[in-house]
């Protein structure tokens, strides 16, 4: 059995314990970092997209089977496998054991577990109830990132790109699907802030210049001499653009040939950003290209980037990493598909991510749920570390990460029932759940409403809201999606008092 | 009466306006909209097309530009343009930037609402390949060539940029591409842009890579790109 899964219940405990004491005695100048940070950008944006459902009370919020109404009959766990230590977080963990993968029996129990992580970030981890507004995959994974429309429809992306990305060479990029894929619906957002959509990471450098890496490609300066000719000359002085000149397209089309595209190539981004070594099913050398510096490393930190399945939520990772450590980009977005993604190790079958990713849960709720937490606090574990070791400003000593958000959007939660003493399930989707944003720039450490547990079989399992100037639970309430929006938002120094948002000081650091 | 009268002038005025920009004759248009030139017979300025009050243009995409591309230049698909010599440019690399969907591998069902940021620079880069294969191809057995044919030479440069045979290669390229002649005025900015390869001085086939930019730039118009 993989030591990985089976680490030390003890240790992990410990290590919580530990980085608790830590942190208590830093925990005055870390606030103080934060809340300096605030509106006085850069910031930087993560999102990292649970396609699927991402369900909180499988995650942060699970309820031990004693606390449970009908035990039986609710997705909650055996005692033993919820981690907590309320004196130093409000913050729960499960690690949750399994019988099965996609439905189909494993050889022996396994534990999955989410405990070291959380215990790793838990100080600037921020767990927030929500209740959502629609239960349909495309619909859900859009408003998740609008806050339901809360700022005339622009996205959280879009709105950080064009607080913090304006003169970056590509400002939002987004590496997502679906619903977390689609533009916002503010038509006033500038077309430089809108989401550049990247679907295959690994070959997406070579987007970047118009000409390099082209086998037998005349040289930049002669490019540069067609190009003048083309733009100058035989566009402007052709029936098909004097006929369609008012074309919102093709001045659209102009804008970006000449100046958005022309920022990117002229900033060589293509040498910085191939994230993978010369191997032969990217021979890059070959073609005049070189690999990133960073390139052995973030194959060490992702060695799913290149193996025989290749991974890619890691490569979307590596890329995020390479966009943000050379300023390229001010939000990135990732998710997983409804692809599975194999390669994983034999106690699970192989299932590195289950077909649907956390919409599995259809099939296989509690592995599904579990191996995707695991696997997306995995992937921001690594870029946490990866961007603390970068630096931002050596003057101040920040680093990247001291201005950097990540945020486990969500479509929806699942459904909180099973059949009596089910191990294995499906669920349905539902609107009540909640996020995990984890960053310098949240309240960290803070448990922001809660979730009914002993009360009624019927009530068990639903998150409730918050008070949201003092974060103090509140079973009367739900949070909205538009209050949510604006938490993070306002968290990452954005002045949102022209949308007419709430005020949510208690999702911010310092707040 | 009199308001019936008032409405036929003002027709024939319109028409009249109109015709300059209605003219098909390409050949004749001038430089630019609004320019003001006396170019017209009898004395009537020339201004041009007139601009469409609707202005409606798309972007051709991935796989129509694909298959232009193959036409224009008489390549298989496949060989159109291939990525790290492995990896099809339309199919998977650029597919979506390009403007189409990839349901299966990406998850992407709707093309983009607009052109992106890097669509210009996939564009050139899937043109280039492509023009740079024909270019190899022609310039490799002059016998067979599709485009750069009977071009004299001395070594890899034109032996006279202003041959007859130029000009027909030039028109060739159009009438494959944009499916109608060059203009003249296009044919002296393609031989112009030869004299500036050739004065850069970094070339060391000048021919060819005039033949593969000249190819680059009119395949890359926006007359090509957008329907």
């Amino acid at each position: 059995m993989d030591k990985r899964i089976l680490m030390n219940r003890r240790r992990v405990l410990q290590a919580l314990a530990a980085a608790t004491a830590g942190v208590a005695a830093s925990d005055t100048c870390w606030r103080a970092r934060g809340a300096r940070a605030a509106g006085d950008g850069p910031y930087f944006f993560i999102g990292l997209c649970c396609f699927g459902g991402a369900n909180i009370i499988d995650s942060f919020m699970p309820i031990k089977a004693s606390e449970a109404f009908d035990p039986a009959t609710l997705d909650c766990f055996p005692d033993a496998e919820v981690l907590e230590n309320p004196q130093v977080s409000p913050l729960r963990v499960v690690d949750a054991k399994i019988q099965t993968v996609i439905g189909l029996d494993l050889p022996a129990e396994q534990t999955i577990q989410l405990s070291p992580i959380v215990a790793k970030h838990y100080q600037q981890t921020m767990v927030a109830t929500l209740e959502c507004t629609s239960v349909n995959h495309v619909v859900a994974q859009h408003r998740s990132l609008t806050g339901g429309g809360a700022w005339s429809g622009r996205t959280i992306p879009e709105v950080v790109a064009q607080a913090y990305g304006e003169g970056l060479p590509l400002p939002n990029v987004n590496m997502a699907t679906l619903g977390y894929l689609e533009p916002g619906d503010d038509v006033s957002i500038p077309t430089w802030a809108m989401a550049e959509a990247v679907p295959q990471p690994l070959l997406m450098p070579l987007s970047l210049s118009g000409y390099r890496g082209v086998a037998g490609a005349p040289q930049g300066d002669l490019v540069g001499l067609a190009r003048d000719m083309r733009n100058g000359e035989i566009d402007p002085e052709s029936s098909f653009y004097q006929t369609f000149r008012h074309s919102e397209r093709l001045e659209r089309w102009k804008q970006q040939r000449s100046h958005d595209a022309k920022l990117v190539e002229d900033g060589n981004l293509i040498d910085k950003l191939i994230f993978v070594p010369d191997v032969p099913q990217a021979p890059f050398s070959q073609f005049g290209l070189q690999s990133s510096e960073d390139a052995a490393l973030l194959n060490t930190v992702f060695p799913g980037i290149l193996s025989n399945e290749m991974d890619p939520l890691e490569q979307q990772a590596a890329l995020a990493f390479l966009l943000l450590k050379h300023r390229v980009s001010a939000s990135v977005s990732l998710s997983p598909t409804f692809a599975p993604v194999l390669g994983g190790v034999p106690e699970l079958l192989g299932v590195k991510n289950p077909p649907l990713s956390f919409d599995g849960a259809h099939n296989d709720h509690r592995s599904a749920q579990a191996i995707m937490w695991q696997r997306m606090l995995g992937i921001a574990d690594k870029l946490i570390d990866l961007l603390k070791a970068t630096p931002f400003d050596d003057q101040t000593g920040e680093s990247m990460w001291d201005r950097t958000m990540i945020h486990f959007a969500t479509d929806f939660g699942r459904s909180k029932r099973r059949p009596p003493d089910a191990m294995t399930w499906g669920t349905a989707h539902d609107l009540n759940n909640g996020t995990v944003t984890i960053s310098p720039l949240v309240n960290g450490n803070s448990l922001l409403g809660g979730v009914h547990k002993g009360e009624s079989a019927e009530l068990d399992g639903h998150t409730y809201g918050f008070d949201i100037e003092t974060g103090v639970a509140d079973p009367g309430r739900k949070t909205t999606e538009a209050e949510h929006f604006a938490g993070l938002v306002q968290a990452l120094g954005i002045d949102t008092s022209a949308a007419g948002l709430p005020d949510v000081p208690c999702m911010r650091n310092g707040g | 009466v009199l308001l019936d009268w008032r409405w036929i002038l003002g027709v024939l005025l319109a028409t009249a306006t109109g015709c300059a920009g209605c003219d098909g004759d390409e050949t004749t248009s001038p430089t630019g909209p609004g320019s003001g030139g006396g170019g017209g017979m009898g004395g009537t300025p020339d201004l041009g097309p007139a601009a469409s009050p609707k202005a409606i243009v798309r972007f051709k995409g991935a796989a129509r530009l694909r298959i232009e591309l193959a036409r224009t230049l008489d390549l298989p698909p496949a060989e159109v343009c291939k990525e790290l010599g492995l990896y099809d440019c339309f199919t998977l690399v650029h597919r979506v930037v390009l403007g189409d969907t990839d349901a299966f591998f990406s998850s992407v069902y709707e093309p983009l609402e607009h052109t992106a940021t890097t669509t210009p620079l996939a564009v050139d880069r899937v043109v280039m390949a492509a023009c740079t294969n024909r270019a190899y191809r022609d310039f490799g057995t002059p016998a067979t060539a599709l485009i750069w044919s009977d071009l004299e030479m001395n070594g890899q440069a034109l032996a006279d940029p202003d041959a007859e045979s130029v000009t027909a290669a030039i028109d060739r390229l159009y009438q494959r591409g944009l499916g109608r002649r060059a203009k003249e005025s296009e044919i002296d900015h393609h031989k112009q842009l030869y004299a500036d390869i050739v004065a850069a001085g970094t070339s060391t086939e000048p021919a060819r890579d005039w033949a593969t930019l000249s190819c680059f730039a009119t395949l890359t118009s926006m007359e090509m790109l957008f329907y």
